[in-house]
């Protein structure tokens, strides 16, 4: 199984710059998402790997190898594309063993891998049916199977599922996982889909504007976001200024009506100066009364349960208006008004964005 | 108020669909008729004349045979050459890409009379290639032959040079239109560039690669103007129609129109249907199936070096340098020689100043006179001809019948314009309407058979690939008039189609030679007038018309980039 090793990469379309010195490692087996707005480079940095386009500068390794002037057709990658592009003229099957063909293999030996990996993905019926004849997630399935036959061990898949109807898409992102795990594999897979990365990664990784923000694992990313972008951009993220409070080292977040404790301040931030609270509407709990640290009376604006989860919209004390999810069997009335706790270290605060808020926060 | 624009619209309708069955298909058709309604003269010219016997028959097989010997192997250059010239000019990036683009498009609008004489100097006197390399004669002669097929190099030259951007354009479109991530999908497979090509853009593209070739055929087939100048002793099928029509064998010439006409058809109608289907071809594994793929796979892999792609790239570069713009340099550099005086003898007399400006009985005031006929017959008949195309546009996209009657139009771009010539001459004139004699009314009538066709096809390009449609139906729900939403939104938004295809019919009309010999009668064109001079050995005048000639299309050349740009 290999590893890729990505060093220093930088590339520019002209004006744009599509990559700006991104660094990254993918371990052998590991499956990685790179998460990011449209137009951040995702799709660029596969490509660079896969050996489509070349990089201005830096180098890509493949198993400590370096890949510079080693064309795509010598790289043994699978490459699963946005577009499907499956080879209209061909019928299922043929689709699958062209990777063998090329590679020389006898005739006998490419349709029989060919019919192996249909079979492995889970098509039996329908191979000599042309790709324009099948749905879209069959096609998708079929553009898998032909990525794997060539036996690549290492996958990328630049939006695998955008081209997807959303029902099929949830099916078939469990499905890439398991067929990644199942094949031993190590993949690299793009998307600007969140929940996507979050429920299939291994390894995430969050890109914008070329450059990578942050690495880690799903958890990592949600509960410690070293950038206020990352804390908005993974997952869901309440937002309010505030004014920072340091003292004795540690951090309050100071709105005027109520003090919350910062247990996760990625960067140092000066003595009452402006700052960015964040707070996952998960991190809210249901607190009894206002005797615990970090606890804020609020009033219920809405409230809506499904299951035993609480989607409630909350009024601080100053009027801000955030978002709480509740793991809870009490019932709450809109229009009540409650104590809820947030634990001080899944209170998020950073500097107030040099280039303004709405910049900091903007997709693109 | 609304029913009388509904009448007057249906009225208007019925209108344009007459004129352009009149002016348009008429023509294209008309010489057919010839055959059955006047068999006695027929068979008495050709078949049974009581002095030659079947002569003129057997004079019509061998033009026959010349002429589908010459256009098949000059489509057959045209496939090996246009290939790779319309991948790179596709897929390649390299300094001076667009104006490659620009010298494959040029014979696209360039007299072929003018580039057929000047194609004639740079490779057959010592003006052009020969003295680029010291000789004393040209490379060539003009009666050099290739041995095996009986074929004049230059013929060859002239056909391949003409007619391959009709391969080249629309190969070069549909490799673009191929997505990316096809290729890519390929290369990632492990294939390499020739190996995908082979399998995957070849397979997507051999619908436009065929006919693209079929075009380049029948427009080899039908090539006149250049032919004339440099065919020497040989004669097609499409110069002999000129050439009796004036002897005033107009039973033969029109018999071998009626035959080029109708093998014109069976060779382009079947296709034309049978490609409509879908874009690409599912090709037989015959390769991998015999087991020789891998063999194959070996060769292309050294055929997919950078190397030999470099030299591929020089190879083109260097063709097209030495087939487009060393005819150009050549002429001018020879009317350059030739300005004041013969440079060989020294004589005055043999000085395109002499010939053009100051022989009283010289070619200046036949020059001036023929550059007024021919602006005045490419105006008039592009100016009618966009007046007729608009309207058909709409009804084209608007009724079922459209898609057949597109079909049709493709007609007369693809017969021989000289079987054109005398199918017009016959139709306006003796032998139907009896209405317009040869002369400048006849040329602007003929012309427009092509010109409509021409700026049919530019209109509807840009028709289909705009929202025009949805444009006019807000500007009709706000409460404009149909006259208000042809001026204000229908016109402006055809702007572009209308005007490059006015541009491009203009040039077609400027440079005809074949139809418009046999129904100019004295009117001459600059393109004709090319060819009489070259006839009648006037080299200076010839040289002089060429480089105005020449000008004039690398100039519309220009403008029709300004426009596609904009
Ligand atoms: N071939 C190209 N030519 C010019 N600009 C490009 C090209 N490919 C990508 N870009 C630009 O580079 C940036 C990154 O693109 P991309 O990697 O496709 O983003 P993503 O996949 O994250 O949406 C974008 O601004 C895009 O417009
Ligand atoms: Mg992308």
């Amino acid at each position: 199984m290999p590893s890729v090793d990505i060093v220093n990469v930088s590339k520019s379309f002209g004006y744009i710059e599509a990559l700006n010195r991104v660094n990254l490692t993918v371990e052998n087996g590991s499956y990685v998402c790179l998460l990011g707005p449209s137009g951040c480079g995702k799709t660029t940095l596969l490509r660079i790997i896969a050996g489509f386009i070349k990089p201005d500068e830096g180098d890509v390794y493949i198993d400590g190898k370096s890949m510079k002037g080693i064309p795509p057709e010598r790289r043994g990658i699978g490459f699963v594309f946005q577009d499907i592009a499956l080879f209209p003229h061909m019928r299922l099957v043929d689709n699958v063993s062209f990777g063998p063909e090329v590679k020389g293999w006898c005739y006998k030996d490419s349709l029989k891998t060919a019919i192996e990996n249909l079979e492995r993905i889970g098509i039996h019926m329908g191979r000599d049916a042309y790709p324009n004849e099948v749905s879209g997630g069959i096609a998708q399935l079929v553009s898998i199977a032909r990525a794997l036959a060539v036996r690549s061990r290492l996958l990328l898949l630049d939006e695998p599922l955008g081209a997807l109807d959303p029902k099929i898409r949830v099916y078939m992102k469990y499905k890439l996982r398991e067929i990644v795990k199942g094949f031993g594999l190590t993949a690299i897979h793009v998307t600007h889909d969140q929940d996507e990365a979050l429920s299939i990664a291994d390894k995430i990784v969050v890109m914008r504007r070329g450059r990578i923000l942050q690495t880690g694992p799903p958890k990592e990313l949600y509960w410690a976001p070293r950038s206020l972008f990352v804390a908005y951009f993974v997952g869901e993220a309440n937002i309010v200024e505030v004014v920072a409070r340091c003292s004795g080292g540690s951090y309050i977040a100071d709105s005027g009506e109520y003090k919350l404790i910062c247990g996760w301040v990625p960067a140092p931030i000066e003595d009452g100066k402006r700052a960015i609270l964040a707070i996952r509407p998960e991190a809210f709990k249901i607190a009894n009364q206002d005797m615990d640290r970090n606890t804020i009376k609020v009033e219920v604006s809405s409230a809506r349960r499904i299951g035993r989860m609480l989607y409630l919209g909350i009024v601080l004390p100053d009027g801000v208006h955030m978002k709480a999810k509740i793991w809870s069997n009490t019932n709450v009335e809109p229009g009540s008004r409650i104590y809820v706790k947030v634990p001080e270290s899944r209170c998020f605060l950073y500097p107030y964005p040099k280039a303004g808020l709405t910049e900091e926060l903007s997709p693109v | 108020m609304a029913s009388l624009y509904r009448k007057g619209g249906l009225i208007l309708k019925i209108a344009i669909l007459i004129a352009t069955a009149v002016f348009v298909l008429m023509p294209s058709v008309f010489l057919i008729s010839f055959i059955p309604v006047n068999w006695d003269e027929i068979r008495y010219e050709i078949f049974d004349n009581p002095i030659v016997g079947d002569t003129g028959w057997k004079l019509i097989q061998s033009v026959l045979i010349f002429s589908f010997k010459l256009s098949i192997l000059t489509a057959l250059i045209d496939v090996c050459l246009g290939i790779p010239l319309a991948y790179i000019l596709a897929y390649g990036r390299f300094p001076g890409k667009s104006i490659l683009d620009t010298l494959v498009s040029l014979p696209l609008v360039m007299p072929t009379s003018g580039f057929g004489f000047a194609t004639l100097i740079s490779w057959t006197t010592n003006l052009g290639l020969g003295g680029l390399f010291g000789l004393k004669t040209g490379v060539i002669d003009i009666t050099s032959k290739i041995p095996v097929v009986d074929i004049p190099i230059l013929l060859l030259l002239v056909h391949v040079t003409l007619t391959l951007p009709y391969v080249v354009k629309p190969l070069q479109a549909r490799f673009i239109d191929i997505k990316p991530s096809l290729l890519e999908a390929s290369r990632i497979l492990g294939a390499n560039p020739f190996t995908s090509f082979r399998k995957v853009i070849l397979p997507l593209s051999l619908p436009a690669l065929l006919s693209g070739s079929i075009m380049a055929l029948a427009r080899s087939l039908g090539e006149t103007g250049a032919t004339m100048i440099v065919s020497g002793t040989y004669i097609t099928a499409a110069v002999a129609i000129v050439r009796w029509e004036f002897e005033f064998k107009i039973a033969t010439a029109s018999f071998l129109g009626a035959l080029l006409i109708l093998s014109t058809w069976a060779i382009v109608l079947p296709l034309e249907m049978m490609l409509s289907r879908k874009g690409w071809v599912s090709l037989p594994k015959i390769l991998a199936r015999l087991d020789l793929e891998r063999r194959v796979i070996v060769l292309e892999e050294v055929l997919s070096s950078s190397l030999s792609s470099i030299i591929g790239k020089a190879f083109v570069v260097i063709l097209l340098l030495i087939l487009v713009v060393l005819p150009i340099f050549s002429t001018s550099y020879s009317a350059f020689l030739y300005w004041g005086k013969d440079p060989f003898t020294g004589k005055m007399e043999g000085g395109i100043l002499y010939q053009i400006f100051m022989s009283p009985a010289g070619y200046g005031s036949l020059l001036s006179r023929a550059i007024l006929t021919s602006f005045i017959v490419a105006g008039l008949s592009t100016f009618l001809s966009v007046c007729i195309s608009i309207p058909l546009v709409y009804i084209i996209e608007e009724y079922g019948f459209g898609r057949v009657l597109r079909t049709l139009l493709k007609i007369p771009l693809v017969i021989p314009t000289s079987a054109l010539g005398i199918s017009s001459m016959l139709l306006w004139g003796p032998r139907l309407f009896n209405i317009v004699t040869p002369g400048v009314w006849l040329i602007t009538l003929t012309h427009m058979t092509f010109s409509v066709p021409v700026i049919v096809e530019s209109i509807i390009a840009v028709f289909e690939g705009s929202d025009i449609r949805d444009c006019e139906d807000v500007a009709r729900t706000l409460g404009a008039k149909p006259m208000e939403l042809a001026e204000l939104i229908s016109i402006p938004m055809l702007k572009r189609g209308i005007l490059t295809g006015a541009i491009l019919s203009f040039t077609h009309s400027l440079g005809e030679t074949g139809a418009t010999f046999i129904v100019m009668g004295g009117d001459y064109t600059v393109s004709t007038l090319v060819v009489t001079m070259v006839e009648s050995l006037a080299i200076p005048a010839a040289l002089f018309s060429t480089l105005i000639l020449i000008v004039f299309s690398l100039v519309f050349m220009g403008i029709v980039k300004v426009i596609a740009g904009e």
